[in-house]
């Protein structure tokens, strides 16, 4: 199958730019002199050097893991939490469900900046995994709010009707017939929502509490190369299509899983 | 007298429902007071910047301000004031933060309104023709554009557009939402117009950067529903494709949309900050990042209402649409 | 002794024969962006932004204006505005006499009695003003001839200028019965009444600003008939709105922006000395406790080690482009007047190494990093975040002093977090800007003894030298008064309590159609209502 081959293609570059990239591909803080600043792409910068003389490339490749870490963790604990709570609030009847389901309301309406600024203060200079940890913490309300709509539309279904007539217990109906039913748009929305997540990572940094400089993710390439985007947009390209890629692979090995699953479930 | 027993217990589910969405109202716009009074950072910023500012004033305009008051009676003297629709007043303008609101709910409203038109009619429509295309080359070029211009950050789609459209060729201007300089007799048809010209490049960014959601949930519906055995049994009857896919297929495969419709407003509410930087609209979202930099509290606070407001709207909407779409859910349980 | 001297200045002839050059009536639009948004256009009474500060520039008139050299020290320096001349009663009262042609734009005439109420005005602690500046006025009263006497303190050659160019009077008529608290969110404050060559005409909020030029100003017919104010925060959304025509100037170009706008070729550049001055502070206290010395710099040697170590040409490029230029001491270019020997803020390593031995700091466990008894030469710096100026001055400084064996530690953080962390002290290491008042002598304000000790005040560093205080103080009582202020610029530069990172130059770019352009050092806009728009380039908005 083709798209298979393309998702591991894809998630095994991935994974070998972050494992290796930052082995060979050089010092992402070595400045250049003056007179390799912003210089484009050549055979000693493959993607050329941005505006404190740094290699691009290298900078690419040390990001790869903050950044990937950093979005596997967030999506990881974003997911896990919104299904769990989504599956319960749609899945059954009764106080908890309505309790849950207004819950995740509440979650989704609070300003998503100032609850990431109050928690930072709270909990003080976050490393790379906190990050992970915190941006997950507050991503999962989005997928809640997802998984609770596919589940109540489930509740009805006639396969998971027939499971109560034939004796199983809410608990099996709900992980067994429910939760299965809802992934698709979980997925969906989950495999998406790497972009968003390393870019918001790079906001965190704009607001002070995401990963500080000059260490290099993704996001923050993307947003440093804003102002240069007309004189110098290979700073912009380079982290763009890095970002393309993993969300691509992230979309793809969505789509592979979601088949092999189905295939399972027959 | 009501007509049918299914449309009573409809209206009272409305009813418990909207309860229950004001009093989260409540409770979320509580906790946001609460949580916007633990944000740090000097609270006079708004007002004074980082000039130096004497113990003395600092402590009068503190008063002033209400500033460092507990949090008990913050709660209690914003929900007083609140009631009698008073939000307080902005620290940076002095103005009274409803009429701020006021001012940027409108223009909010209308990118908010147009992006999820498009995004729901065009988005939902390419997903259902994608999902009876799969492996077609166009299908495959959609994917890839749409998760391209998704993935790109809003203000690269937003300066290249800039670049092409309002400084080459100069179509539609680059900046705000209404030419000031338009004369204050103007026709109704020249204002028209003006706003129109105005809205192309923000809403296009925003529907380019976000139209791969609907997309792709729409697509990934119907494809999830095609497999099932009752559809395959119909098509398997000999019922023609078109009129499986709207007898069948349609419905269920709504769910994940209408869910992401009541998703969908809090974000074009709130998440449009980037949109509304490059192109200097005047909307809630920059109202919001800017006010939470300036730490002006009563404008955070009242923003924040509005998105509380608006994401149980969208809940309530969504609810309601699900029960509309899915007749199963209006059977007694 | 002192016989009362009419202190008039030749200048005047000159700049007063401009306005006829313009006597036909108003005519052209000129549309400019502001990064900030202009609230509340009104001296004292709205927040302190220059979006605010720029509008107002246009709306009101102090008693005396800056020369075209924007020196402030002498009598004869300063141009008169709203006083037609001034008379030095003694050597520490000067007279101000009103113009009699000078009047609010609701038609009421201006008064000694607008003066004194401002001056009163600005002590109510409600509206938190910085008097720093005025410490030295003693009294504000009206003579009976309806003169405004301002008594000093002690003799200064800058008399004139504080008192004339420091004080901006309001309207005494329309706010004396309101309470000092509530003028800010007064009608007035949402449409005020100025008596400067432009009236308020609307505020869309959020998106603009309109004003209308004022037939009846007292000092000649504007040029222009009306000034747009666009409020647009983003500099890259300015940029666009300048190469797309929306707006006619922009102030402050970035020189990411110069050859895209160089290319389009509608527009030109007006170089004027900028007041802006970036600088990177030392903490002369403890982090957190500002009783005890900082353990590391409050030491001269080492501060001048780390000074040495920073090419500070390169930092300055890199951030403002061409035209940039560091100095020694905290002084933008609009304190040019002042003259002495410019530096060019290259590294000097070799002498850097040299003093950090010196100072006792040596890599003794070869880690990479200088240690003394023990102790990492380690320090942290504390910037806000959303500046990208700022940033990267700090990746840079970082890169730099890493090279030299010294760890700094980066702490990008939230604007208002930020403006409270330099409150209350707890920084090794802070970047700041400052946009510079046009005397030196405003440098009292943060950096002197007495501003040391002041809680509150913007002196975060806690930073004292009693000789740099003498130097400065002395200056203007000088009969030299410049050389004064260059003998303290060089005392600030050997004492170096900040490295100073860019000053750079105000670079405007300015559309085709404007002629008459005539910008200012220190305060730019000052002579807007004087540009005029070529009557055979007119576009569609100028008619």
């Amino acid at each position: 199958m083709r798209t298979r081959h393309l998702a591991i293609g894809l998630v095994t570059m991935l994974a070998l730019l972050a494992v290796i990239g930052p082995l060979v591909t050089g010092d992402p803080y070595a400045a250049g002199l003056d007179g390799a600043r912003l210089s484009a792409p050549s055979w000693q910068h493959l993607l050329g050097t941005d505006q404190f003389g740094r290699d691009v490339l290298a900078r690419l490749g040390h990001g790869a893991r903050l950044s990937l870490g950093i979005a596997t963790i967030a999506i990881g604990i974003a997911a896990c939490l919104g299904l769990l709570l989504g599956v319960v609030a749609g899945g059954t009847h009764g106080p908890v469900a309505a309790i849950l389901s207004r819950g995740i309301d509440l979650a989704l309406a609070l300003p998503r900046v100032v609850v990431l600024l109050v928690l930072v203060a709270v909990l003080g200079t976050l490393g790379p995994i906190g990050l992970g940890l915190i941006l997950g913490a507050t991503g999962w309300p989005t997928i809640a709010r997802l998984t609770r709509g596919e589940a109540q539309a489930i509740r009805h279904a006639p396969h998971v009707t027939a499971a109560r007539a034939l004796g199983a217990t809410p608990f099996r109906r709900l992980m067994r017939e429910v939760l299965p039913g809802t992934l698709p748009p979980v997925m969906v929305a989950a495999t998406l929502g790497v972009a968003d997540v390393l870019l918001l990572e790079a906001g965190l940094s704009f607001l002070g509490i995401g990963i500080r400089p000059p260490t290099p993710t993704w996001g923050g390439m993307l947003l440093e190369a804003q102002p240069y985007l007309a004189s110098a947009p290979w700073l912009l390209l380079a982290p763009a299509v890095a970002l393309i890629t993993a969300t691509a692979a992230a979309t793809i090995g969505g789509d592979v899983l979601r088949s092999r699953f189905r295939m399972a479930q027959e | 007298m009501p007509c049918c027993p299914a449309t009573a217990r409809m209206a009272s589910w409305v009813v418990r429902r909207l309860a229950g969405a004001v009093l989260v109202s409540i409770i979320g716009i509580a906790v946001l007071v609460a949580l916007v009074h633990l944000l740090p950072g000097d609270p006079l910023t708004a007002i004074v910047g980082d000039r130096a500012l004497d113990p003395a004033s600092r402590r009068v305009m503190e008063h002033d301000l209400g500033i460092g008051r507990p949090l008990p009676v913050v709660l209690m003297s914003f929900f007083r004031d609140a009631l009698q629709g008073d939000l307080g007043h902005s620290l940076a303008e002095r103005r009274p933060v409803t009429a701020i609101l006021a001012d940027r709910l409108g223009p909010t409203m209308l990118l908010g309104g147009l992006t999820l038109l498009i995004d729901f009619t065009l988005g939902v429509l390419l997903g259902v023709w994608s999902a009876l295309h799969p492996r077609t080359r166009a299908a495959r070029l959609l994917d890839s554009l749409t998760l391209a211009t998704y993935t790109v950050p809003g203000f690269v789609i937003g300066l290249v557009l800039i670049w092409g459209f309002a400084v080459h060729w100069q179509w539609f201007p680059p900046a705000l939402i209404a030419d000031p300089l338009l004369p204050t007799d103007a026709s109704t048809w020249t204002v028209l117009i003006d706003r129109l010209k105005h809205l192309v490049l923000p809403v296009t960014t925003m529907v380019l950067a976000t139209i791969a959601v609907p997309l792709r949930q729409q697509r990934s519906a119907i494809v999830g529903t095609m497999s099932q055995p009752w559809v395959t049994a119909a098509r398997a009857r000999g019922v023609a494709t078109r009129r499986v896919i709207w007898q069948h297929l349609w419905r269920p495969a709504l769910t994940p949309v209408i869910s992401l419709l009541g998703l969908w407003l809090p974000m074009v509410v709130a998440g449009a900050v980037f949109v509304e930087t490059v192109f200097a609209y005047p909307g809630i979202g920059a109202l919001l990042a800017n006010a939470t930099a300036q730490r002006d509290i009563p404008v955070v606070i009242g923003a924040g209402v509005v998105l509380v407001v608006v994401v149980q709207l969208g809940s309530l909407v969504a609810d309601v649409l699900y029960r509309i779409v899915d007749p199963v859910q209006r059977e007694p349980v | 002794m002192n016989p009362v001297r009419s202190l008039r200045p030749a200048v005047v002839t000159v700049l007063l024969a401009v306005p006829t050059l313009v006597a036909q009536a108003p005519a052209g639009t000129l549309v400019m962006g502001l990064r900030q948004e202009p609230t509340a256009p009104i001296p004292y009474l709205g927040p302190p932004t220059t979006g605010n500060a720029d509008v107002t520039d246009q709306l009101f008139l102090r008693l005396a204006t800056l020369g075209p050299t924007a020196r402030t020290t002498g009598d004869r320096a300063m141009v008169p505005e709203l006083a037609s001349r001034w008379s030095r009663v003694d050597a520490t009262t000067v007279d101000f006499t009103l113009d009699p042609r000078a009047h609010w734009q609701d038609g009421t005439p201006v008064t000694a009695d607008d003066v004194v109420f401002t001056w009163n005005l600005i002590h109510s602690p409600e509206l938190g003003v910085d008097l720093t500046a005025l410490a030295l006025i003693r009294s504000v009263t009206a003579t009976r001839t309806g003169e405004i006497r301002v008594r000093f303190t002690e003799p200064s050659s800058e008399q004139v200028y504080t008192a004339g160019f420091l004080l901006q009077p309001l309207p005494a008529h329309l706010l004396a019965r309101m309470p000092a608290s509530g003028i800010a969110s007064s009608d007035f404050a949402r449409s005020p009444i100025g008596n400067g060559p432009f009236r308020f005409e609307r505020r869309v909020p959020g998106q603009s600003l309109e004003l209308r030029a004022d037939p009846s100003f007292f000092l000649g017919m504007p040029g222009l008939k009306r000034l747009v104010f666009l409020y647009i925060p983003s500099t890259d959304a300015q940029v666009n709105a300048l190469l797309a025509g929306q707006t006619d100037v922009m102030s402050d170009v970035p020189a990411t922006a110069l050859g895209r706008i160089e290319k389009q070729g509608n527009y030109r550049f007006v170089t004027a000395p900028g007041n802006f001055v970036t600088y990177v502070l030392f903490n002369a206290r403890s982090p957190g406790n500002p009783r005890l010395a900082h353990p590391i710099l409050s030491d001269s040697l080492t501060r001048r080690a780390l000074a040495l170590s920073v090419d500070r040409a390169a930092i300055a490029r890199q951030a403002f482009g061409p035209g940039v230029q560091t100095p020694r001491a905290v002084r933008s270019q609009a304190w040019f007047w002042v003259g002495g020997a410019m530096d060019a803020g290259r590294a000097d390593t070799a002498r850097a190494r040299a003093a950090f031995r010196a100072a006792g700091w040596v890599d003794h466990d070869g880690d990479g990093i200088l240690d003394r008894d023990g102790v990492p030469l380690r320090l942290g710096i504390i910037y806000p975040v959303q500046s990208s100026v700022f940033s990267a001055i700090a990746v840079q400084l970082q890169q730099m002093w890493r090279m030299m064996g010294v760890q700094l530690d980066l702490e990008p953080i939230d604007g208002p977090v930020w403006v409270e962390r330099r409150r209350t002290g707890r920084f090794d290491i802070d970047i700041a800007g400052a946009n510079q008042d046009p005397s030196p002598s405003s440098l009292a304000q943060s950096w002197s003894c007495t501003s040391a000790e002041r809680a509150g005040s913007s002196n975060v560093g806690h930073w004292c030298d009693p000789e740099f205080d003498r130097l400065r103080d002395r200056a203007p009582t000088l009969p030299d008064p410049i050389s004064g202020f260059r003998a303290a610029f060089t005392r600030m530069a050997a004492w170096q309590p900040a490295i100073v990172a860019a000053a750079p130059a105000n670079r405007i770019a300015v559309h085709q159609r404007f002629e008459h352009v005539i910008v200012r050092p220190s305060k730019a806009w000052t002579s807007l209502w004087q540009w005029r728009v070529r009557a055979d380039a007119m576009l569609p908005r100028d008619r």
